[in-house]
């Protein structure tokens, strides 16, 4: 059993055999199947080793016509002649049965011998047949890694992918009744694969390094997207553990998905407002399934992702535009390209930068490439004739950089002016405060805009200057840290006494072990992932603002990150102890 | 005594000029997998399998080469007839 730590992307708890996703045929590293799929390991090694034999006949009847050399039909029979051997059949059926390898791996095993005798021959001729037996070993791999893909459309039971990374063409053969969970090597949690999780709602874990290195197909696997663990061929005891877990989760929500039509109103009467955060439209659909009132986030970094060059503006309206038909008049914050240098290929203007974090991105890059900018802009202009629409900038560092913006959005309205196209004429402007600079002006910036989303990843990450991506120092990452927490009470403080709106879209918004800190410092508006809404809800209708402003009063009187957190937790178990069900 | 208890042997000298590579050796082997016998052929002091072609090209098996032909079963006699004729045999003259 071996327990890896990753990125927790989409919540959730599941065990099931893996599915390995490769790539490429590069290579085959050392995957074991469990007993009870040697059968199906073989049914694919002779298949394939069918299918690679047609392939050679196929050829070998093309070339006889075609060649005159007699030679050329003796090679292709001896290939005919290597993949009929039965000594190799039998090895190969041998190690999978015996050893529980994978056909890929058995093939490989198997003829390792027969090409190192082979290069020891003294005669030249006879060495130099090794490159046959390479070029049938890989012609029959090809067709093993073949029928692999194609099974990813026709799973025939449960499994959980385990891949490097999932790319969008992959992702859209998933077969989606039975892939239940993934683990990827790389990414973060606006990689596709998190996105698609979260759409599923599936677990998933990303960011976890050499996951596919670890996991053979077949074996076991938990996939914890609570905690962001993946249990590796779990133990007994483990996986009863985990069984529990998987069953309480499913009950709890299925009890806290009843609330979903309730209001998300304190026992003491003061309604909170719910979001959704999206990465792409369709996501609007299970946001207010979950009960959301509207969209606090839309990401639209999705629409340039994977892509070899910006969106057009027609892309993006009908993306908009999908949003806005299902929300009908529910309100749609579209935050602007939030995307650094370092995202896009360096033939759309990308560059590597050795500190991207605090390089060029967001704001910053699309005021270096206004075409981006403007494009993004006068789609949300023309849609925002349509709905409720609301602009969102991301990474405001300065009021100067919220001006320029401004400049942009009246320079693109006289436009659609002089175009004669409609658009919503007091469409609502407002920046996210997630540089701790912006934090600290928020007073000033209230005068300029009319909204705050508090983007809490991004502005812990900068106060504390930790990234928590890097596991020498995730430890550090603490929303509750007292710094971050002076800030948050100061912006809902200006949000007060000004009167403009606060949301809150960063994870800490969508965590519970906060939110009753966040309701105690005032804090109204929560914009969450999906499907965080559901039990957010359940907490807010349990407490009063009373009792959530004494929690509060209490934490800011302490210093210590851990123990914030430890009083806050304790306070919530209070509320909603099967919160904290699958807690060690 | 009868053929499936003995093993029955035959002196062979290989006559394709390039030795046992491609083409003689497939055809050597895929006339050994249609006998039931088990046949190997020996060189020196180790023994190979004509079944598996990787076998009869690790016999290294050039123009002249001496190798004894062992079989036992119930065809053995008959397939170490038909194996030497084989192998003293240019294979790869066109036929």
């Amino acid at each position: 059993m071996e327990i890896k730590r990753g990125v927790a992307v989409s919540p959730g708890v599941v065990i099931k055999r893996a599915f390995v996703l490769d790539s490429e045929e590069v290579r085959i590293p050392r995957r074991h199947f469990v007993d009870s799929d040697a059968d199906r390991e073989i049914v694919r090694f002779t298949s394939a080793l069918k299918a690679t034999c047609d392939e050679i006949r196929a050829t070998q009847s093309k070339i006889v016509a075609e060649v005159a050399d007699s030679s050329v039909p003796d090679i292709f029979a001896f290939h005919l002649a290597l993949l009929e051997d039965e000594r190799l059949t039998a090895d190969v059926t041998r190690l999978i049965q015996e050893r529980s390898y994978s056909a890929e791996y058995a093939l490989s095993r198997a003829l390792r011998p027969h090409l190192k005798r082979m290069q020891g021959l003294e005669d030249e001729y006879l060495r130099e047949r090794t490159g046959d037996v390479r070029d049938v070993e890989r012609r029959l791999l090809r067709n093993l890694l073949g029928q692999r893909r194609e099974e990813l459309n026709s799973l025939t039971h449960e499994v959980v992918v385990i891949a490097r990374d999932l790319s969008p063409s992959q992702t859209a053969n998933l077969d989606r009744t039975k892939v239940r969970g993934f683990a990827t090597d790389g990414g973060g949690r606006t990689s596709h694969t998190a996105i698609v999780a979260r759409a599923l709602e599936i677990p998933a874990v990303v960011g976890l390094g050499d996951v596919t290195t670890e996991v053979s197909g077949g074996d076991w696997v938990i996939i914890d997207g609570n905690r962001g663990l993946v249990v590796i061929a779990p133990d007994e005891e483990t996986i009863k553990k985990y069984e529990g877990r998987e069953h309480k989760y499913h009950e709890i929500e299925v009890q806290w998905a009843e609330g979903r039509d309730l209001p998300a109103t304190t026992l003491d009467g003061v309604p909170i407002t719910l979001y959704g955060n999206i990465e792409f439209p369709e996501e609007v659909t299970l946001s207010l399934d979950r009960g959301a009132s509207g969209i606090g986030l839309y990401r639209t970094e999705f629409l340039y992702l994977g892509a070899m060059r910006a969106p057009t503006e027609r892309e993006h309206f009908d993306a908009y535009m999908r949003a806005i038909n299902l929300l009908g008049d529910r309100p749609l914050v579209i935050r602007t390209l939030d995307l650094g240098a370092d995202k896009f290929p360096p033939e759309a203007g990308g560059v590597v930068e050795k500190n991207p974090f605090l390089g060029s991105r967001s704001l910053r890059y699309c005021f270096q490439h206004p075409e981006l900018l403007q494009t993004q802009l006068r789609a949300i202009l023309r849609a925002s004739a349509f709905g409720k629409v609301r602009i969102l900038l991301p990474m405001v560092t300065t009021l100067q950089e919220l001006r320029q913006a401004k400049e942009f959005i009246a320079e693109v309205k006289l436009e659609l002016d002089g175009e004669g196209v409609e658009y919503g004429r007091d469409i609502p402007l407002g920046i996210m405060i997630e540089v701790p600079s912006a934090a600290v002006i928020a007073g000033a910036f209230a005068k300029e805009c009319d909204f705050f989303s508090i983007g809490t990843n991004d502005l812990i990450q900068y106060t504390l200057a930790v990234d928590r991506g890097n596991p020498r120092v995730a430890e550090l990452y603490r929303p509750a840290h007292p710094a971050v927490l002076q800030l948050l009470k100061q912006v809902l403080e200006v949000g007060r006494q000004s009167g403009i709106e606060v949301a809150m879209c960063g994870e800490m918004s969508g965590d519970v072990d906060y939110t009753m800190l966040l309701l105690g410092l005032g804090l109204r508006i929560f914009s969450v992932s999906p499907i965080m809404l559901s039990e957010l809800k359940k907490l807010m209708r349990s407490v009063t603002i009373e009792q959530c402003v004494q929690v509060a009063e209490q934490a800011m009187t302490m210093d210590d990150p851990l123990y914030i957190l430890g009083h806050l937790r304790a306070e919530t178990r209070k509320v909603i102890p099967e919160a904290y069900f699958d807690e060690d | 005594m009868t053929d499936s208890e003995e093993w029955v042997e035959g002196e062979a000298v290989v006559a394709s000029a390039l030795g046992l590579h491609v083409r003689p050796a497939r055809i050597v082997w895929e006339r050994a997998r249609r006998f039931s016998s088990d046949i190997r052929i020996r060189k020196g002091r180790r023994d190979y399998d004509v079944k598996s072609i990787f076998d009869i090209m690790a016999l290294d098996a050039s123009r002249g080469t001496a190798l004894t032909v062992r079989a036992k079963g119930d065809d053995a006699r008959r397939a170490v007839a038909v194996l030497v004729a084989l192998i003293g045999t240019d294979l790869d003259a066109e036929s």
